[in-house]
């Protein structure tokens, strides 16, 4: 059998992006979700708080750490698989990159020592600050890194001269149209992320009839920041929508799964196509009438623009994009229908006992994260066959590398990730099984960083693993 | 009286339903941009409101 490099180069790439994605988007919503729970904690002296803040740091901790060296990964294999766009996009995406480093990383690796070991060793406002550190260089990480790739999705700011690429506007590319609306609907993303797995833990202890006063607080904010959240994203992504129309039509008419010109008016909307893209057709085509018009066109009768609008040689795979797509709608649609009938609930006050609705959120637990997967799907296979919309096909941007080259080296990425994702699952289970009583619900500080490393405060952190409260100094 | 029960939780739950899908409707922007930003504003008051006033079934349970 005779192997495709360029076949392979994008299903490794594809495999390891898709992994590291998932880390990012949990550590960006943990971020912000602790420095609200530390926040909460030192606005009301409530142990609560502290015990939720302690309870997904270590989590957190894990899953950064993870997001971090499957990102380093990512870097590399532009090189290895995908040699030709380094070297050409190399001029824009490049400084971004290192900005994402300079900023974002240097913020982090500053302040994520304080955060997960100094809350015995500085005060507490100071270890809120080191929180709220991380949680900003999470945040300025994904804005370069989704700078960069909504550059690919709509590049500006640039010249080609002679098949080279090279920056006319720096601000265009960083600002780039797609940019401003990415940004926000990522970030969203992260915090639903995070909600929904606060929520969906504090869901499942209720259940369980286990720590309570943590479950009900947990489920409390979960939902409380998943409704606002939701109603939010379910916005942004109609007006990210309506700036991918104009940008990437072929992705959007992908996305909705007609093939004709104009559909029939009313259009449908689709939920299940199985279709045919060597003939341009559907084979089977399931969907609710008139909502198609509604949803899309924002009329009664509304006609929805089709692929064969694009060239054949210039369109996306229809099958990926629409049930990616769908996927992430369909996901969105029920969290919405989850926000709602949380706020049903507690203006009842049935939100910790209605059994159907705390199961829910423990199914929904992972959603975020599915979400995101498949909206990542949506915005890269919908890209296809570009790498570079317009510029830089994918099959022209592949790396000179044998075929052997990239399958052994994507069945050791296969074997050393299974391996991270194997541990993360187990300690965060055994975490999530421990519950948050092994936490204590209260912080020894010593006041100032310079008393951080004196042996008396490292003493007290002694003393406070043990169960012992320790002393003020 | 449990019928009666059941009777409002299920007309509840449908208002809420009808509610809830008015909403969507309306922050998705089938109405347009100025609807969908009212609709958006209304629906987060409407949560913070009901997040911060009915807090009293955490400490009955």
């Amino acid at each position: 059998m005779k192997l495709d490099p360029s076949v392979l180069a994008r299903i490794q790439f594809a495999f390891t992006v898709s992994f590291h994605i998932m880390f990012p988007t949990m550590s960006i919503g943990l971020a912000s979700f602790l420095a609200v729970m530390e926040a909460l904690w030192l606005k009301t002296k409530n142990p609560l708080y502290l015990q939720i803040y302690k309870f997904w740091l270590s989590i957190f901790a894990m899953g950064f750490g993870i997001g971090v060296v499957t990102g380093i990964v990512l870097s590399f294999e532009f090189g290895l698989g995908f040699a030709h766009f380094a070297e050409i996009a190399g001029p824009a995406i490049g400084p971004m990159i290192a900005l994402e480093v300079l900023t974002a990383f240097f913020l982090e690796a500053g302040f994520l020592g304080i955060m997960l070991f100094g809350l015995h060793r500085v005060g507490p406002k100071l270890h809120f600050f080191a929180t709220c550190m991380v949680a900003i260089g999470t945040l300025l990480s994904a804005s370069w890194i989704l700078s960069a790739n909504s550059w690919m999705q709509t590049p500006a700011g640039i010249a080609i001269h002679d098949g080279r690429l090279s920056v006319v506007n720096w601000l265009h590319v960083i600002v780039n149209p797609s940019w401003p609306y990415r940004l926000p609907h990522m970030l969203t993303a992260a915090y639903l992320t995070a909600s929904f797995m606060v929520a969906g833990v504090g869901a499942w202890y209720l259940l369980r009839r286990k720590h309570l006063d943590f479950a009900r607080r947990s489920v409390a904010l979960g939902t409380a920041f998943a409704t606002v959240l939701i109603a939010g994203q379910v916005f942004l992504g109609d007006i990210l929508y309506g700036t991918m129309i104009k940008f990437q039509p072929s992705k959007m008419q992908a996305a909705e799964g007609f093939w004709e010109k104009e559909s029939q008016s009313p259009a449908p909307y689709y939920w299940f196509i199985i279709p045919d893209q060597k003939n341009q057709q559907n084979r089977f085509a399931l969907g609710m009438p008139y909502l198609g018009s509604i949803w899309l066109t924002h009329s009664l009768d509304g006609r929805v623009a089709g692929l064969k609008n694009t060239p054949r040689d210039r369109q996306p795979i229809m099958g990926m994009v629409f049930y990616a797509f769908r996927t992430m709608y369909g996901l969105a649609i029920v969290m919405f229908i989850m926000g709602v009938a949380s706020l049903w609930l507690r203006f009842q006050g049935r939100l910790f006992t209605s059994r159907w609705f705390l199961w829910l959120l423990v199914f929904m637990t992972p959603s975020g994260i599915i979400a995101t997967l498949a909206g990542w799907y949506l915005a890269e296979t919908g890209r296809q066959p570009w790498v570079i919309f317009g510029i830089l096909r994918t099959a022209d941007a592949v790396s000179p590398v044998p075929a052997q080259a990239l399958l052994s080296t994507l069945i050791a990425f296969v074997c050393v990730y299974s391996v991270f994702l194997g541990a993360f699952l187990i300690f965060t289970v055994r975490i999530i099984r421990r519950g948050p009583a092994e936490a204590a619900s209260y912080a020894e500080a010593s006041a100032s960083l310079k008393n951080a490393f004196r042996p008396h405060v490292l003493d007290h952190v002694t003393r406070a693993v043990d169960g012992e409260p320790a002393l003020r100094s | 009286m449990k019928s009666m029960k059941n009777f409002r939780r299920a007309a509840g739950a449908t208002g809420a339903t009808i509610l809830g899908t008015c909403f969507f409707f309306t922050i998705i922007g089938v109405f347009g941009l100025q609807f969908a930003i009212a609709g958006l504003i209304l629906f987060v008051a409407i949560a913070v409101i009901t997040y911060s006033a009915f807090a009293g079934d955490e400490v009955n349970l």
